[in-house]
C-alpha cells in the first residue's frame, strides 16, 4: 500500500549514475577493510567464548561441556583470602606501575624521530633509524641470552668492574629484586624506541613544508620551528597512540617478564599477563587464569572509553 | 629423435613406478613426548635404537622436546585435546587427568596385539594396581603402564647419596662427617685447599639448579632422601618417613625441609653456594662439575663428566672423582622392589593416528628384551652371548662404557666407536621393565657375573678406605640405607571431586613454597629466613593447606595398609 501512495521518485539518468558509482565505491571499500573484519571478528571477537571457560571448573583436556559449572567461583576467589588478595593487588601493583613507566616514556619515540628527522646526513640518519629498529625484531629470548651474557656473575660486566678494581665480589644483577621496573622498562625501550619512532617519522614527513619555509622568513630558529611546527604537528598521532596504550595498560604482554623471572624479583616482576600463564599453564588452574584474564578486559574498556572522553574534553577531538 | 626422447622418457618415468611399486613400506613415524626424559635432543631418533625400531618394526620416533618447563608443555598438549602419540608421564596427577579426559586409549581394548604385557606373569601385580587406581573414573580398565616393573632395591649406589671430592678429602686427613651442617665446614675446607679451577674459575661447595622445580624447590627439599624422608613418591609438599612409621607436611615445624633450606642458607652465608644457583639450569650445574667447580654431589649420578675414565681423574696415580663419605646421621632412602612399577608411566594417546603401529611399538617397548637392549645395545656390540647363556661384555664394550664413549651404525651394518664424549641421549631415562626372570643377571652390565669390573684407582683407594665394596654393601651393614615402603609409590586421592580442590591448594601453595625457599637461601641474615618460613607457613594454612595435610595423611594410611595385596610374589 504504501508504495501506492508514494511519489514516485524523480529519477534522472544523471542521478542514477551517481547512486551506482557511489554504491560501487562503497562496495569496494567493503571488500578492501573486508579482511581486518574479518580478522578482528576472528582474533578479538571469536576467542571470548573461552571466557565461558571461568564458570566451570576445567581442566585441560576435557571438554568445556563435561566441566562442572561453579558459576562466579573463580571471579570471588582472589577476594575468598588474604593470600589471593594479597597476591591480586601486588600483580596489579607491577602491571599499573610497569605500564605507569611505559606511559611516562611515551614521548621518548616522539622527540627520537623529531631529533632524528632534523639530521641532515642523510646516510647516518638512515643508519641510525634501521640500527634501531632492528631490535624490534629479536626476540625477548634472545636479549635474555644476551643480557645473561654481559649481566651474569660470569659476565662482561662483573669482569669489567673487577678488572677496574670498582668491585671486589662480582654483583648479581639479574637475582635481585632491586630496580627491576626500571631496568625492564630500559629493556623494553632499548627494543622498541625505534620501531616506535617509525609512526612519526613518516607523521613528520606529512607536515606542510611551506609552514617552514614561513616560519623561517619570520625569523624562527631551528628550535623554534621544532618547538612551534613539528612538535604541534605530531600530537594528534601522539594522543592517538596515548589513548591506545592507555587502553593497554593492563596488558604488558609476558614474554618479556617470563623470560626474566626469576624467584627473587617474582614478586616485582610478575605482571597481569604473566601471571595468568602462571597460574593457568604451569599453575593448572585454568579457569582461574581466565577469571583474572577477563577482569583484564573489563578494565581496559573501561578506560579507554575513560581517555577518549578525557581527549574529547581537553583537545575536542577524540577516536570515536 | 624428439619421439625417441620422449620414448625414453616414458619408459623411464614406467621404470620409475615400477620400483616404487616394489619399494620397501615407508616406515610408520611416531611422537613421543616423554616427561622425565634428560635427553637435550630432539628430532627423529636416529641413534641405534633408532635403527633398531626401524629394523624390527619399521617405526621411526619423532622425539619431541622435553627438558625444562615440561608440565608448561603438556598443560599445552592436553589443553588442544590431543596427546602425542607416546607419552610418558612422570606426574601421577595429570596421568589421572589425562585418562580422566579420555586422552589416552585404552589399553585392554588392545590385549591381543599386547601379548608382552598381558601374558607375561611379571607384570600382574603392575596391570591389577593400575587399573584399581588409574582407571577412567572407576571403570577397572588399563590406561598407562608404570616405568621400572620389578625393579629392585640398589645393588651398588643408591640414587641419593653424599659424594665429595675425593682427593681433597684426603688431603683434609679424611676427617669425620658427622651431620649435614659439617658438609659445610668439610665445603670450606676443601674450597680453602682449592679456591680456584686450573682455568681459574672460582669453586663452590656446591650450586643448584631451579629447572626441574614443581611444588618446591626440588633440589633443596631432595636433601630429605638423604635421612630417610620422600619428599616427591606421596607428594612434594609431604615428608614421608620411607618405611611408613610417620607422615608431616614439609611446612611443620619439626619438618626436615626447613634444615635443608637452613643448610642452603648457610651455605650462602659462607659463600659455598654458587651465586648462579638461581637462574642455572641443571645442564649448567653439570658442566660446572665436569669443570672442577663443586666439591659436593646429592646424587649417586651427579657430576657432570669428573668420574668418566675419558677425564683422567679417577685413573691418575693419586685419584680425584666423587665418591660417597658416610655422613654419620644420615640414613638413606633405598627404593623397595617395585611390583607396582614407580609412579612414572607411559600411555598411547586416544588421538593416534596409527593405533595400530602405536601398539606395536608399545608391545616392543615393554618386552624384557627391549628393557635389556635398551640398557646394553643390540647383540655384538658391546655385549655378546657367552656359550653358557650369560651376556659377556666385548672389548669394544668395555672401551665404550669406561671411556663413555659414543657410538653409532654405519649405513652398510657395521659399527663406529668416536672419541667424542656420550652425549645426553637418554630419551626413556627410566626402563619399562626393571627386572625378568629370564634375565636374572641383571639388565644392567655391571651386574653381570662375567663383568670385568676393573676398578679405577679411586674406586680402589675408596674400597681400602670404607672396607666395603660398594656403597649398598656398606648402608646395609652399617645401617646407613632404608629400604622403602612399596606404599609410598602406591599413595592415590581416589575421590576426584577432591582431588581436583587439591590440586588447586598444591598449585597455590607451591608457587608460595617455591619462591620463597629460594629467598629463604638467599635471605640476609637469620631474622630475614625466620620471617620468610613463618609468612610462608601463614599463607598456606589460609589457602586450606591442612585440609591438603590431612587428605594426603589419610591417603597415605590407606596405601599402607593396601599395598600388602600387590606385593604377592609371583
Amino acid at each position: 500500500m504504501t508504495e501506492a501512495v508514494r511519489p514516485p521518485a524523480r529519477k534522472t539518468a544523471k542521478g542514477n549514475q551517481l547512486m551506482n558509482g557511489r554504491r560501487r565505491a562503497g562496495r569496494i571499500l567493503f571488500a578492501m577493510s573486508a579482511p581486518f573484519l574479518i580478522a578482528t571478528l576472528l582474533f578479538c571477537y571469536v576467542p571470548m567464548f573461552g571466557w565461558l571457560y571461568s564458570f566451570v571448573n576445567y581442566k585441560a583436556g576435557f571438554s568445556l561441556f563435561s566441566s562442572r559449572w561453579v558459576g562466579l567461583k573463580y571471579f570471588a576467589m582472589p577476594f575468598s583470602n588474604f593470600v589471593l588478595r594479597d597476591e591480586f593487588l601486588r600483580v596489579m601493583r607491577n602491571t599499573l606501575i610497569t605500564s605507569g613507566y611505559h606511559l611516562l616514556g611515551s614521548p621518548l619515540p616522539l622527540f627520537f624521530a623529531i631529533f632524528l628527522s632534523e639530521i641532515k646526513f642523510v646516510r647516518y640518519r638512515k643508519s641510525v633509524q634501521i640500527l634501531t629498529t632492528v631490535p624490534n625484531f629479536v626476540s625477548w629470548v634472545i636479549v635474555y641470552s644476551v643480557v645473561h651474557s654481559l649481566l651474569s656473575l660470569d659476565g662482561f660486566v662483573n669482569h669489567f668492574l673487577q678488572m677496574l678494581g670498582l668491585t671486589a665480589d662480582p654483583i648479581n644483577f639479574m637475582a635481585t629484586s632491586k630496580g627491576v621496573w626500571i631496568t625492564q622498562w630500559g629493556y623494553g625501550t632499548w627494543k622498541g624506541l625505534g620501531w616506535a619512532s617509525i609512526m612519526y617519522m613518516s607523521a613528520i614527513a606529512g607536515i606542510d613544508q611551506e609552514l617552514y619555509e614561513a616560519a623561517s622568513i619570520d625569523g624562527a630558529d631551528r628550535f623554534q620551528k621544532m618547538w612551534h611546527i613539528t612538535v604541534p604537528g605530531l600530537l594528534g598521532t601522539y594522543f592517538v597512540l596515548l589513548m591506545i596504550d592507555i587502553g593497554h595498560i593492563l596488558s604488558n604482554g609476558m614474554e618479556q617478564y617470563y623470560v626474566f623471572e626469576n624467584a627473587m624479583n617474582h614478586d616485582k616482576i610478575e605482571v597481569l599477563d604473566l601471571f595468568v600463564y602462571n597460574q593457568g599453564i604451569s599453575g593448572n588452574n585454568i579457569s582461574y587464569a581466565t577469571a583474572v584474564g577477563m577482569f583484564k578486559s573489563v578494565v581496559s574498556l573501561g578506560l579507554l572509553f575513560f581517555a577518549n572522553n578525557l581527549s574529547k574534553a581537553v583537545r575536542g577531538d577524540s577516536i570515536f | 629423435m624428439k619421439r625417441l626422447i620422449s620414448l625414453l622418457l616414458c619408459l623411464m618415468l614406467a621404470l620409475g613406478v615400477c620400483s616404487f611399486g616394489t619399494a620397501e613400506e615407508a616406515p610408520v613415524t611416531l611422537t613421543a613426548f616423554v616427561m622425565q626424559s634428560v635427553c637435550t635432543e630432539f628430532g627423529i631418533i636416529d641413534d641405534w635404537s633408532g635403527k633398531v625400531m626401524l629394523d624390527e618394526l619399521n617405526i621411526q620416533i619423532e622425539f619431541l622436546p622435553a627438558g625444562d618447563n615440561v608440565l608448561d608443555k603438556l598443560q599445552s598438549y592436553m589443553a588442544s585435546g590431543k596427546l602425542p602419540d607416546i607419552v610418558g608421564f612422570k606426574e601421577q596427577q595429570y596421568t589421572q587427568q589425562a585418562i580422566n579426559a579420555g586422552l589416552l586409549e585404552c589399553l585392554d581394548d588392545h590385549q591381543d596385539e599386547l601379548p608382552n604385557i598381558f601374558e607375561d606373569k611379571g607384570n600382574t601385580n603392575a596391570i591389577n594396581y593400575w587399573r584399581d587406581k588409574y582407571s577412567m573414573k572407576g571403570d577397572g580398565k588399563l590406561y598407562a603402564l608404570p616405568t621400572a616393573i620389578n625393579s629392585p632395591s640398589s645393588t651398588k649406589d643408591t640414587n641419593w647419596q653424599t659424594r665429595f671430592r675425593w682427593n681433597l678429602y684426603k688431603e683434609l686427613g679424611m676427617p669425620e662427617v658427622g651431620t649435614l651442617e659439617d658438609i659445610l665446614d668439610i665445603c670450606e675446607e676443601m674450597v680453602a685447599l682449592e679456591p680456584e679451577t686450573p682455568d681459574g674459575k672460582k669453586t663452590y661447595g656446591m650450586g643448584l639448579f631451579s629447572d626441574w622445580d614443581t611444588h618446591t624447590a626440588l633440589e633443596i627439599s631432595t636433601l630429605s632422601f638423604l635421612y630417610g624422608i620422600d619428599t616427591e613418591y606421596v607428594s612434594p609438599l609431604m615428608e614421608t618417613e620411607v618405611t611408613g612409621q610417620w607422615i608431616r607436611s614439609i611446612l611443620d615445624d619439626e619438618a626436615f625441609y626447613k634444615r635443608a633450606l637452613h643448610f642452603y642458607f648457610d651455605a650462602n652465608q659462607r659463600g659455598l653456594l654458587d651465586p648462579d644457583s638461581i637462574s642455572m639450569t641443571f645442564n649448567d650445574v653439570q658442566s660446572k662439575y665436569t669443570n672442577g667447580q663443586y666439591m659436593f654431589s646429592w646424587f649417586s649420578w651427579m657430576h657432570g663428566n669428573y668420574n668418566s675414565r675419558g677425564e683422567g681423574h679417577t685413573t691418575a696415580e693419586n685419584p680425584d672423582g666423587f665418591i660417597y663419605i658416610p655422613v654419620t646421621d644420615s640414613v638413606i632412602y633405598d627404593k623397595a622392589t617395585q611390583t607396582v612399577g614407580r609412579n612414572w608411566c607411559y600411555g598411547i594417546s586416544a588421538a593416534c593416528e596409527n593405533m595400530e603401529a602405536a601398539m606395536k611399538w608399545f608391545n616392543w617397548f615393554y618386552a624384557p628384551y627391549t628393557s635389556f637392549i635398551l640398557s646394553n645395545g643390540p647383540e655384538g656390540v658391546r655385549w655378546e652371548w657367552n656359550e653358557d647363556g650369560v651376556p659377556e661384555m666385548t672389548e669394544d664394550g668395555y672401551k665404550i662404557v669406561r671411556g663413555n664413549l659414543y657410538w653409532y651404525f654405519n649405513e652398510d651394518g657395521t659399527y663406529t666407536i668416536t672419541d667424542e664424549v656420550a652425549p645426553g641421549r637418554d630419551y626413556w631415562n627410566t626402563k619399562p621393565i626393571g627386572a625378568h626372570e629370564d634375565y636374572p643377571f641383571g639388565f644392567s652390565y655391571s651386574e653381570w657375573p662375567t663383568y670385568d669390573d676393573d676398578p679405577t684407582n679411586l674406586t680402589k683407594e675408596w674400597r681400602e678406605w670404607i672396607g666395603y665394596k660398594t656403597q649398598v654393601e656398606y648402608g646395609k651393614a652399617t645401617g646407613h640405607i632404608k629400604v622403602a615402603t612399596g606404599a609410598l609409590d602406591a599413595t592415590v586421592i581416589e575421590d576426584a571431586e577432591l582431588k581436583d580442590e587439591l590440586d588447586i591448594i598444591s598449585g597455590q601453595v607451591g608457587s608460595i613454597i617455591r619462591t620463597n625457599s629460594w629467598k629463604m637461601v638467599f635471605a640476609a641474615d637469620e631474622d630475614e629466613f625466620e620471617a620468610l618460613w613463618k609468612d610462608m607457613q601463614d599463607k598456606a594454612a589460609e589457602l586450606g593447606f591442612d585440609k591438603y595435610v590431612d587428605a594426603y595423611t589419610e591417603a597415605f594410611a590407606k596405601a599402607l595398609e593396601e599395598i600388602s595385596q600387590y606385593e604377592v610374589e609371583y
